[in-house]
């Protein structure tokens, strides 16, 4: 079965990348969307089998995304994986009131990103 | 994953990397700019929030650092001599991206 992946991230070069590696290296699908509003009518639209999302974006920022994601019925159940260059004590505590499936940080390694998604949800196993 | 894979992907890594150095190097140029105002040193620190997070993905985990160092110096008003150090780290930072354009892509391990 083809996994499905949306990426939301603000920077062009980080969805490249990250898009590149899933599709190169697992085979999955991979969808993307450039802000936290078009990320959250995507992920209601296309229906991804999880969603990997920035945390620190202009406008909406990846925790208000999560909380978004979580009051629509459609989408609520999407596993969503953030991912971001800096985690501190304040934002360590925000990310484990959010229940996302695991924290990634930047810079991830493009040949390993794939196996660090499986393994935080379980795929493969 | 198989050593084609590999390959094919570090061939589509360089492909990425010639393309986006010009933002890449628009990002080092706000941090040499002496961000003194508070709009300005908001750019500034994004732009070295966003350099901390790319630059170890496309194999140079000393420009993150750099550019963490960058960021660290930016979470304050800032004075003449964080004006300096910022300056000394965008022409490091602008060398590194000069060298790893000369070499190509290599993925690395992220940083601990």
């Amino acid at each position: 079965m083809q996994r499905r992946i949306l990426i939301i991230d603000d920077e062009d070069d980080i969805r490249e990348v990250a898009a590149l590696s899933l599709e190169t290296v697992a085979g999955w699908e991979v969808l993307t969307a450039h802000s936290g509003a078009a990320g959250i009518v995507r992920a209601a639209e296309e229906q991804p089998d999880a969603i990997l999302l920035d945390v620190m974006m202009p406008g909406m920022d990846g925790p208000t995304v999560v909380q978004e994601l979580r009051k629509n019925p459609a989408t609520q159940g999407i596993p969503v994986l953030l991912l971001t260059a800096k985690v501190q004590g304040a934002d360590q505590r925000r990310f484990a009131g959010l229940r996302v499936a695991a924290v990634l940080l930047k810079p991830f390694d493009p040949l390993t990103l794939a196996r660090q998604v499986s393994d935080a949800l379980g795929w493969g196993k | 994953m198989d050593s084609a894979n590999a390959q094919k992907l570090e061939a589509m890594l360089r492909t990425l990397w010639r393309g986006n150095q010009a933002v890449l190097l628009e990002r080092v140029e706000l941090l040499r700019a002496a961000p003194r105002d508070e709009l300005a040193r908001s750019q500034a620190r994004e732009a070295a929030h966003k350099l901390a997070g790319v630059l170890g993905t496309f194999g140079l985990p000393q420009g993150t650092e750099l550019a963490r160092e960058a960021e660290a110096i930016l979470e304050q008003p800032i004075d003449a001599a964080d004006c300096v150090a910022l300056a000394a780290i965008a022409d490091h930072l602008a060398a590194v991206i000069a060298a790893k354009s000369n070499e190509g892509v290599h993925p690395a391990s992220p940083l601990p």
